[in-house]
C-alpha cells in the first residue's frame, strides 16, 4: 500500500512538472498582449513600454518560466498582471467555493442515483427500468447552462426558494445559494452514475456467487447491498471520478451562469485579459485537483473491495 | 435635426423611455418642468405619468444594488482606463468641473466658477466650500498637487494628451486656483473632467503613496468606498461631507459583479438588484415590459468597420466609398442591434459640435456599383474582417455585411480572434478590415480628444491605425483646438465632419447606446453620455 501511494505520487509530481511547462507555453505561444489590454486603445507606447518593463514580460521566455518556476519551489505563484496582487490571494478564497460546488453536486447526484441505478437494474426491462433510462438520457442530453437557467426561471423567480445567483455570506447562505447550481452539476453526474452502477450491477447479478448467496438463503437486501453492489461500485466510482475531474475544469460555465466566486469564473475572467501568471497557476491547481481525485478513487478500490491489496 | 415631435412620436410609440425622452428633450433646451408636464401628457401608460409626478420629491435612504458586468482594476485615479475602472472611481472622486446629465457642457464641480483671461490662456477657477471624506477640506493646495500629477506624464501616464496644453497651476490663496496654458485650448475645461484630473487629499497620498491609496481611496465625491471582495462587490456608503445639500439621497451603493448577460437580467427580474448594466439588445424590449425597465442612453462611442488604408485595394477612395453605400445601416440597426442604436453622422461622435445636417452614406448599391466600376478593382476583391471571438453582435453584423457586399463582388471572410490577440495584430496594421473592439469612446464629451489623436500625421495611433492621413483635416483640427469662440469651433468641426467622412477612411455605422436595466424602485436615473451615472441625485422609492 505504501509503496503503491509513493509510486502515485511520484507519478503525480511529474505530470505537474509537464504540466506546468505546458501551461506556460500554451497561453504565451498565443498571441494576446496583456499590457495593452490593461492600458487600452489610447495609452501612449512609452507607458505600455514602461508597465511591460515592471512587470518583467520585456525578458525572455525562459527566463520568465525560469523565475515562474523558481517561485513555485518557493510557493509563490506570482504576481497576478490583471489584479496587480499576489496571485496566491487572488487563487485562495476561490478554491472553496468551487469545491463546496462540487461535493454538493456529487453529494446529490449520488443520493438520487444510487437508489436509481438499483432499482434499475432490480427491474431490469421492466417499466420502472424503461423511465428512469430515459430520464437518464434526458439528463445527459440537456445542457448545463440551459438546465440551470431553467431551474432559475421555476425555483428562483417563482418560487422564490433560492437567490438567482451569487454565493451568500454564512455556511448557510452557500448551501443555499449553491443548491441550484449543485443539481444542474448533479444532473450532470447522476445519469453517467445511473448508467454505469446498472449495467455493472446486472453482470455481478448474474455472477455464480450471488446465486451461491441466494441458494444460502441470504435475505434479497443482504445478496444486493453487500454482495452484489459492492462489486459493482468499482467501475462506478472510476466513472465518477473522471468525470468530477473533468467537471473541475467545466465548472466555467456553471459558475458563470450562477456568479460563483470560483476558480472556474475567474479562469474566464483571466483568459480574457491575458493574465499569463494567473492562468498559469490556475491551470495547476486543476492538475492537483484532478490528480487527488483520481488518487482518492484508487485509494477508494481498497476500501470498496478488501481483494485489491494494492 | 431630432425635434420635439419626433421626441412625441417616439414616446407615444413606446420606442423612447421616459429617462430618455426626458434626456433628450433637456438636450433640445426644454427645461426639467416643461420636459416633466409634456411626459405627464404625451406618456402612454398611467405608471409614466405617476413616475414624473413623483419625480420631483426624493426619498432618502436605502442601498442601490447594481449589477456590473466590469470590475476596477484599482481604484486610485492612475494605473488603468477601463470602464470597470473608470465608472466606479467617479462616483468617489470629483474634479473641478463635471459632466451633468443631458449635457456637453462641463458644469461647476468643486470649482463654483472660473473666469478665462488672457486670450483663453488663463483660467482662475474658484474653489467651493467642500470636504473629503475624511473630513479636511479641499484647498487650492490639494487641487495644485492633483492637477500637477495630471499633467505629470509619468504619473497620468494613460491619458498624458489630455494636459499637453496646461503649463503650470498656482494656488494662490486656498479658494483660488490659477492655471495658466501653452495656448488658447477649446477642450481644456472638458479634459479636467476625466478620472485622472480627480482632485486627491495632497496629505494622504504624499503620506500612503499611490498604491496604498489606490486601496483606501479619500476623494471628495458622493460615496465612499466601504470594502471591495473582488470578483464579487464592491460596497460604497454615502459620503457624509459631500459638497451637494441633501445628497446623495441613498445610503449606499453595492456594485455586484456579474459578468454572464443572463444572470445579470434574471437578478434585476427577481428583484435582487436595482440595476443591471449591459442589457442585451435582444432582450431590450422584453425587459421594457412588466416592473423593469431599460434606459437606452447614448454613449460617447463609435461601432463600425475600419479599413486599413495602407492595404490593397483600400487606398482606393472609390473602393471605400462604395463599401460605405454598399453597407446598409438601418437594416443592421434592426437585425442586430433592435433599432435600439443611432445611425452616426460622422467618423467618431463631435457631440454638440455635430453638423446634423450631414448624413451618413445612404443605402445605395446603384451608386456603390458605379463606385466599384470606376475603381482599382472594378471585379471585386477578397477580403477578411477581423472581429472579436467573443463578441456575438459583430458577428451577426458581419454576417449580414457579408450579404451585403457580395453584389459588389466582394468576398467576405469573417476571422475571429481573442481580443487581446486581435488587438495586438490590428495595432501592427496587421488586418485588411476589422471592428476590433466592443466599442471606441471618447474620454471627453468634445470631439478634440478623438481628432488630436486620429488625425495626426505620424501620430501613435495612425488614424486609429486605418493608416488615414488628411493634412487638411489635421490643420482644420489644430485651428479649432486652439480656439475658444465656440461658433468657430461647431463650425470648423462641421468641416472636419464633412471632410472626413467624404474620404471614408472606415465605414462608421453605429453610436451605440448604454442598456441599463431599472427595477421598479428606481428614480432618477441617468447614464451620463461619457458612461457613469448621476448615482448622488438617484433615489428608492
Amino acid at each position: 500500500m505504501t509503496a503503491y501511494l509513493v509510486r502515485r505520487l511520484l507519478h503525480a509530481v511529474l505530470v505537474l512538472a509537464i504540466l506546468t511547462l505546458v501551461a506556460f507555453m500554451l497561453i504565451h505561444l498565443v498571441p494576446g498582449d496583456p499590457v495593452r489590454i490593461m492600458l487600452g486603445a489610447h495609452a501612449p507606447p512609452a507607458a505600455v513600454r514602461q508597465v511591460r518593463h515592471e512587470l518583467g514580460l520585456d525578458r525572455s521566455l525562459v527566463r520568465q518560466f525560469a523565475s515562474f518556476a523558481g517561485g513555485l519551489f518557493r510557493g509563490d505563484l506570482g504576481t497576478s498582471i490583471n489584479l496587480q496582487r499576489p496571485v496566491g490571494e487572488v487563487l485562495g478564497p476561490r478554491i472553496g467555493p468551487s469545491i463546496l460546488l462540487l461535493l454538493y453536486g456529487t453529494v446529490i447526484s449520488l443520493v438520487v442515483a444510487v437508489p436509481l441505478g438499483v432499482l434499475s437494474a432490480l427491474y431490469r426491462n421492466r417499466p420502472v427500468d424503461h423511465v428512469i433510462r430515459v430520464l437518464a438520457t434526458i439528463g445527459l442530453a440537456m445542457p448545463a447552462f440551459w438546465f440551470g437557467l431553467l431551474l432559475v426561471e421555476i425555483f428562483s423567480l417563482r418560487l422564490h426558494f433560492f437567490p438567482v445567483a451569487g454565493y451568500g455570506d454564512s455556511l448557510f447562505g452557500h448551501l443555499r445559494s449553491l443548491t441550484l447550481p449543485a443539481v444542474t452539476v448533479g444532473v450532470y453526474l447522476a445519469p453517467l452514475v445511473i448508467r454505469t452502477l446498472r449495467s455493472s450491477l446486472n453482470e455481478t447479478l448474474a455472477a455464480d456467487f450471488i446465486t451461491a448467496a441466494r441458494a444460502r438463503g441470504f435475505e434479497e437486501r443482504r445478496v444486493i447491498g453487500k454482495h452484489a453492489l459492492r462489486n459493482a461500485l468499482i467501475a462506478t466510482v472510476t466513472i465518477l471520478a473522471i468525470n468530477i475531474g473533468y467537471l473541475i475544469s467545466g465548472s466555467v460555465v456553471i459558475e458563470s451562469v450562477f456568479n460563483i466566486p470560483g476558480l472556474g469564473s475567474l479562469l474566464v475572467s483571466t483568459i480574457s485579459v491575458r493574465d499569463f501568471p494567473t492562468i498559469s497557476a490556475l491551470t495547476l491547481v486543476f492538475g492537483v485537483l484532478v490528480i487527488v481525485v483520481n488518487l482518492l478513487a484508487d485509494l477508494s478500490y481498497a476500501l470498496i473491495d478488501p481483494r485489491i491489496r494494492l | 435635426m431630432e425635434n420635439l415631435d419626433d421626441l412625441r412620436v417616439s414616446l407615444q410609440e413606446g420606442r423612447l423611455a421616459r429617462g430618455e425622452f426626458l434626456r433628450r428633450a433637456l438636450a433640445l433646451g426644454l427645461s426639467l418642468p416643461a420636459a416633466g408636464a409634456l411626459l405627464a401628457s404625451w406618456g402612454r401608460g398611467g405608471a409614466g405619468i405617476a413616475q414624473a409626478a413623483v419625480a420631483a420629491t426624493p426619498k432618502r435612504g436605502g442601498i442601490l444594488k447594481f449589477a456590473r458586468n466590469f470590475e476596477p482594476v484599482t481604484l486610485g485615479p492612475f494605473g488603468a482606463a477601463d470602464n470597470g475602472t473608470i465608472w466606479t472611481i467617479m462616483m468617489v472622486y470629483d474634479q473641478l468641473v463635471e459632466y451633468q446629465p443631458g449635457s456637453f457642457d462641463p458644469k461647476p464641480g468643486l470649482a463654483k466658477s472660473w473666469e478665462i483671461t488672457n486670450g483663453g490662456k488663463t483660467i482662475v477657477f474658484h474653489l467651493r466650500d467642500a470636504r473629503f471624506s475624511n473630513g479636511a477640506p479641499v484647498t487650492a493646495a490639494d487641487v495644485k498637487f492633483s492637477l500637477d500629477r495630471f499633467k505629470n506624464p509619468k504619473v497620468n501616464n494613460l491619458l498624458p494628451f489630455l494636459a499637453t496644453t496646461i503649463a503650470s497651476v498656482d494656488a494662490p490663496n486656498p479658494k483660488t486656483v490659477v492655471m495658466h496654458l501653452k495656448r488658447p485650448d477649446g477642450a481644456i475645461l472638458s479634459n479636467l473632467t476625466v478620472f485622472p484630473a480627480s482632485i486627491t487629499p495632497k496629505a494622504v497620498v504624499t503620506k500612503l503613496g499611490d498604491k496604498a491609496f489606490a486601496r483606501k481611496p479619500i476623494g471628495s465625491g458622493p460615496f465612499v468606498v466601504e470594502t471591495w471582495v473582488r470578483g464579487q462587490y464592491l460596497k460604497m456608503k454615502r459620503n457624509p461631507h459631500y459638497w451637494r445639500p441633501g445628497q446623495p439621497y441613498l445610503d449606499g451603493v453595492e456594485f455586484d459583479y456579474i459578468t454572464n448577460d443572463n444572470t445579470r437580467i434574471l437578478k434585476l427580474q427577481s428583484g435582487e438588484v436595482d440595476v443591471a448594466e449591459s442589457i442585451p439588445f435582444s432582450q431590450v424590449d422584453s425587459l421594457n415590459k412588466g416592473a423593469t425597465r431599460v434606459e437606452v442612453a447614448p454613449l460617447a462611442s463609435i461601432d463600425g468597420i475600419w479599413l486599413n488604408n495602407k492595404h490593397k485595394p483600400f487606398q482606393d477612395k472609390l473602393v471605400r466609398q462604395a463599401l460605405n453605400y454598399a453597407t446598409d445601416k438601418e437594416s443592421i440597426n434592426r437585425v442586430v442591434y433592435f433599432g435600439h442604436a443611432q445611425v452616426a453622422n460622422a467618423l467618431y461622435p463631435f457631440f454638440k459640435y455635430t453638423d446634423r445636417s450631414v448624413k451618413n452614406y445612404p443605402y445605395d448599391i446603384k451608386k456603390a456599383k458605379q463606385l466599384m466600376a470606376k475603381s482599382s478593382v472594378p471585379k471585386g476583391f477578397d477580403v477578411t474582417i477581423l472581429i472579436p471571438s467573443e463578441d456575438q453582435t459583430k458577428a451577426q453584423m458581419m454576417a449580414v455585411v457579408k450579404q451585403l457586399w457580395a453584389p459588389l463582388g466582394v468576398r467576405v471572410k469573417i476571422q475571429t480572434m481573442e481580443t487581446g490577440a486581435l488587438f495586438t495584430k490590428y495595432m501592427n496594421g496587421d488586418y485588411e478590415a476589422s471592428d476590433p473592439l466592443p466599442s471606441i469612446t471618447s474620454d471627453v464629451l468634445v470631439p478634440d480628444e478623438l481628432a488630436l489623436a486620429w488625425l495626426e500625421p505620424g501620430g501613435v495611433q495612425h488614424g486609429f491605425w486605418s493608416y488615414y492621413t488628411s493634412k487638411k483635416a489635421w490643420s482644420l483640427t489644430l485651428a479649432a483646438n486652439s480656439s475658444t469662440d465656440e461658433a468657430k469651433r461647431k463650425k470648423i468641426f462641421g468641416q472636419i465632419q464633412r471632410l472626413t467622412l467624404q474620404d471614408a477612411p472606415w465605414i462608421p455605422m453605429f453610436f451605440v447606446p448604454a442598456r441599463t436595466g431599472l427595477g421598479a424602485k428606481v428614480q432618477n436615473f441617468h447614464t451620463l453620455e461619457s458612461g457613469w451615472w448621476n448615482l448622488w441625485e438617484v433615489w428608492k422609492s
